[in-house]
């Protein structure tokens, strides 16, 4: 084929530049660390690694988040912790005083110290994270939702639960309302109380109760009547005697699927009535107590009302241990949630990140290969330019 | 003698010109567009001696062009073709620069945004927080207004191009027509004037690189061209100008025209090939297509998160007002109507809304309404303010009497980018909170559970007052002292504009109550579902979400930018391929015209001696009769 000497320049030039642009393409994708320098490189690819650096971006939020949610359910378990010790150290004290032993001079000393426990507790009902939002006020975190005013504490919060996306589906409450921890916990032995009658002239006192069969106890209103001061009869709302029996100190007194048991010598006509339980909450179990622990007392009787008092107090603090215990564990089960839930998370983001290295990250050691190579066949394209450009038959004539 | 003589001198007139023409060729080696030229010679008409015929020497018969027409003419289609390609890649690679750079591309801006919404609703109460969901926004507006005005620039080069575009191209034909003149004259004189025919074929190159043209030989040595599929730009020695004209909606947008009898006449979508090919299918397909998408987006973020903005109450308890400044679609009015018709643009619903902008067109007494791509939609309504023109999410209601071809441009989704702002400025303002929120009676006594409440309709007259919900027995409840209902488990029950869902066994006399959210700073119900809209699927007739819809015309034009590059590479194959064709028919090759320059200086040192001879030989005759 003929060729002309414009054509053989041309082409030699094109060989030269054409090499250049390779090498700069393979020089700018190593040094970038990217193969995809520009989205046309790979339209598809380009919008996939988009999609999953957004999803990269979305895990790494979700982790942050479950961390705070972290945080702050280690901070509310801290202080159910302290509220746990705090009605522990009550209940002995409780204990304590229902020795028989003990003055109401001593007694008075025990309830100064549960006073402080109570404002403690309170303390704690009130507590706020490190910037000053109080964790226990439901929504409302800014202003301390619990007030103590002689002797009775109020709930001025909410029940709102506040939930963190910690997963693309996955939504957990980083926080309990303190009407859910303190409040609404249940009076009595958790199923019925057993109040004495006021006009109660023995020395029977209250000393525990039970529900023995669920499946009979109804809930319905009972009362338990000393006809004599050995015997009893059980009387239900409609005044239909129910059961009868003889007693002696320190017997259960069952009937309808619950045991009740009574110490002291009651009277005839000494009377205790059994009724399903209402709802009180954690400070008034302490006020209750303290107001017993205050008052003085010096006949068998009223001995017998305060021993009731502090058995019905001590099985109130039971109940107030029993729903923070509950807490307790329902927050750590959701800390082994959360940690999960990173660690899914974690997971999602490294297979994330593996796909997009796979589309976006050049093959360093193909790529440096694929140089040298550029760099061999423009060097001899150099070479050949220059030798064919010194021929020609003028420098012969 | 004389016979001797006279030969001897054609041959040293011959080969001296051909030695010309040789030095023509070596002098013109690089001339863009020289053709090789060849003398041809032919024997004189012979002297008839009677018993033969003796020669009468050399003649030159003609000074060649080596060239093939079809070579040249594959030239100019595959020029005008990479020309085309080569110009929108390089268009198109900006805007994928524009759009993937990927420290400030929107996504990343998208999902920083509503990183931020995560980290508020982690900590609602935090001014901090608040202040960084603020900062973000403003960061992915500014990203939007930036991309904006890229495009804007990006609008004006086109401009500038088409403009320039058209004056080359004016100016080549004006070129082109009066070499037409001459050639038309040297032929008349029955001169073939092989270098003007040659400035004729690179003029006519030059424009292909502007333009795809049509060539139509004439026999008088004319040649006439027309672009855009008829439109004649010469005709023998007359040439045509194409104008650039503004368009009739937007005064920074041109259109090519060519001038009528009647008047111009835009011609844009008949040109194709050439620069001006490339730059008018980049601003149709890749600029205007990524400003209606993106403006989408905008109208997607902003019309969503307003919604659910104003189902929220910021720090002081107040309801939240619209957190972005949507823009507001309109129509502009043809420069060329003949009446004051106006139109009024509202968005009725964004999910329906599609990345175009519309032409509106009075004809025969009614409207019709077409797409970016021409097609035409179907609509309901008749334009008056009580019963406007539905379609596409759009609602538009006609002001003024339209005559007839009087246009209206309907800006759905252009102006959007420009024209989105922030509203809220104080922190304390961002709606985090529900406005109200749901409890249980702490003396209730049953397992029930209430949930936090949703609000699922804010404009309730009666959002904000307290309700109650009040087991009569465990399977029926009252609201508000009233009414007996039945509870199902799980369900949810909506009162006054609240949903709230209870869960568990509720026992009789259970209460539990819905009451304004007053003091809720830790609420984060509405940042959530702020937060939640990255993923939510608002466009498309709720099938795509903000991230994938801003990823799509990023796939797009890498998808165009990516096939204008392969053909482009093509073409350019192509072209080199028949620029080899034509140079090893037409180039000149210097080793060929050392040889050929040595052979005619042989031939005629030759004739040179041989009238030597001839010289001699006169001599010794005029000896013998001396």
């Amino acid at each position: 084929m003929r060729i002309s000497s414009a054509q053989i320049f041309l082409q030699g030039l094109a060989s030269i530049t054409n090499g250049y642009s390779s090498i700069s393409k393979t020089q700018n994708q190593l040094a970038t660390g990217k193969r995809i320098t520009q989205a046309a490189d790979d339209p598809i690819g380009v919008v996939r690694v988009a999609t999953l650096g957004a999803a990269i971006n979305r895990s790494e939020q979700y982790t942050r988040n479950a961390s705070t949610l972290e945080g702050r359910l280690r901070l509310e378990e801290g202080a159910i912790e302290s509220s746990i010790n705090i009605i522990q150290r009550v209940r002995e004290l409780a204990i304590r005083a229902n020795n028989a032993t003990e003055t109401n001079e001593s007694r008075a000393a025990v309830a100064v110290e549960i006073k402080q426990l109570r404002e403690d507790l309170v303390q704690l009902a009130n507590s706020a994270d490190g910037n000053g939002n109080h964790i226990f006020g439901g929504f409302q975190e800014g202003s301390p939702p619990f007030s103590l005013n002689s002797g009775v504490v109020t709930y001025s919060g909410d029940d709102g639960r506040r939930n963190l996306q910690i997963g693309p589906a996955r939504y957990m409450s980083d926080r309990d309302p303190g009407s859910a921890v303190f409040m609404g916990v249940p009076d009595g032995n958790g199923s019925f109380t057993t109040t004495p009658g006021t006009g109660n002239t023995g020395t029977g006192s209250y000393n525990g109760s039970s529900v023995t069969n669920p499946a009979l106890y109804t809930g319905a209103a009972y009362t338990i009547s000393f006809t004599a001061p050995g015997s009893y009869e059980v009387l239900d709302s409609a005044s239909t005697v129910v059961g009868t029996g003889s007693f002696t100190s320190g017997d259960s007194i069952a009937f309808q699927g619950v045991s009740v048991t009574i110490e002291g010598e009651p009277a005839a006509g000494d009377t205790f009535a059994i009724a399903s339980g209402g709802k009180t909450d954690i400070f008034a179990e302490l006020s209750n107590l303290i107001t017993t622990l205050e008052t003085s007392s010096g006949s068998p009787v009223s001995n017998a009302a305060r021993n009731t008092n502090i058995n019905q107090g001590i099985e109130g603090l039971d109940a107030s241990l029993a729903r923070l215990i509950g807490v307790q564990t329902d927050i750590g089960g959701r800390m082994r949630s959360v940690a999960d839930q990173i660690e899914l998370n974690a997971d999602a983001k490294l297979q994330f990140q593996t796909l997009r290295s796979d589309l976006e990250d050049v093959d360093v050691p193909a790529a440096a290969t694929l140089l040298s190579q550029q760099l061999v066949s423009l060097e001899a394209s150099q070479a050949a330019f220059a030798r064919v450009q010194n021929l020609s038959l003028f420098n012969f004539i | 003698m004389p016979n001797l003589l006279s030969n001897s001198l054609s041959g040293l007139l011959s080969q001296q010109r051909a030695i010309g023409t040789v030095s023509h060729n070596i002098a013109n080696a690089q001339t863009p567009g020289y053709t090789r030229q060849r003398v041809e010679f032919g024997t004189r008409e012979p002297q008839n001696l009677g018993f033969g015929s003796i020669g009468n020497g050399v003649a030159i018969q003609d000074v060649q062009r080596i060239y093939d027409q079809f070579v040249i003419s594959e030239i100019r289609s595959s020029t005008s073709a990479m020309n085309q390609m080569d110009t929108f890649h390089s268009l198109a690679s900006q805007v994928d620069n524009i759009l993937s750079s990927s420290g400030n591309g929107v996504n990343v801006a998208l999902s920083a945004f509503f990183s931020s919404l995560q980290e508020l609703a982690d900590d609602p109460s935090s001014l901090a927080a608040r202040q960084v969901v603020l900062s973000e926004a403003d960061s992915l507006i500014a990203r939007f207004n930036s991309i904006d005005q890229q495009f804007d620039t990006l609008q004006d080069d086109v401009s500038n191009r088409i403009t320039s575009n058209v004056s080359s191209i004016n100016g080549l034909a004006q070129n082109i027509a009066s070499l037409n003149a001459s050639i038309q004259n040297n032929i008349g004189n029955g001169i073939t004037p092989n270098d003007l025919l040659d400035r004729r074929d690179a003029a006519i190159e030059e424009l292909s690189k502007l333009v795809t043209v049509t060539t139509v030989p004439q026999d008088d040595g004319a040649l006439n061209i027309f672009v855009g599929g008829g439109e004649s730009i010469v005709t023998g020695s007359q040439s045509y100008d194409l104008s650039a004209i503004r368009n009739d909606f937007n005064p920074f947008k041109v259109s090519v025209a060519i001038e009528h009898g009647t008047g111009s006449k835009i011609i844009d979508d008949r040109i194709s090939g050439g620069t001006l090919g490339g730059t008018l299918a980049f601003r149709d397909d890749i600029l205007d297509e990524a400003r209606f998408t993106l403006g989408r987006v905008v109208y997607g973020l902003s019309v969503s998160f307003n919604e659910q903005h104003r189902e929220g109450t910021d720090l002081t308890g107040a309801l939240g007002g619209d957190f972005f400044g949507v823009p507001v679609p309109d129509a502009l009015p043809s420069t060329r109507n003949n009446s004051a018709v106006g139109a009024t643009v509202t968005l009725t619903d964004v999910s329906e809304l599609e990345a175009t902008d519309y032409r509106m067109r009075f004809v025969g007494g009614t409207w019709n309404i077409y797409d970016k791509d021409g097609s035409a939609q179907t609509y309901t309504g008749t334009g008056t303010v009580g019963d406007p023109f539905l379609f596409n999410g759009l609602s538009i209601t006609v002001s003024g009497t339209p005559v007839a071809e009087d246009e209206l441009l309907v800006r759905a989704t252009s102006g959007a980018l420009e024209n989105v702002t922030r509203l809220i400025n104080n922190p304390a303002s961002i709606a985090a909170a529900a406005p109200t929120r749901a409890g249980a009676n702490t003396a209730n006594t049953g397992s029930g559970e209430i949930s936090n409440g949703e609000i699922i309709d804010v404009n309730n007259p009666s959002l904000l007052a307290s309700s109650n919900i009040t087991f009569l027995t465990a399977s029926t409840y009252q609201i508000n002292g009233s009414g007996s209902f039945t509870y199902t488990a799980g369900s949810a029950i909506d009162i006054n504009g609240t949903r709230v869902v209870i869960n568990g066994a509720p026992a009789a006399g259970d209460q539990f109550y819905i009451e304004p959210n007053t003091g809720g700073l830790g609420d984060n119900r509405n940042a959530l579902e702020l937060a939640g809209l990255e993923t939510k699927k608002l466009l498309d007739s709720s099938t795509t979400n903000l991230q994938s819809s801003a990823l799509e015309i990023l796939g797009q034009v890498a998808v165009l930018t990516r096939n204008a590059e392969i053909n482009r590479d093509s073409q350019q194959i192509i072209l080199d391929q028949n620029v080899s064709r034509r140079e090893s028919i037409s180039g000149v090759n210097l080793d060929e015209e050392a040889a050929n320059l040595l052979r005619h200086q042989q031939a005629y040192t030759a004739a040179a001696q041989a009238v030597g001879i001839a010289r001699e030989m006169l001599d010794t005759l005029f000896a013998a009769t001396r």
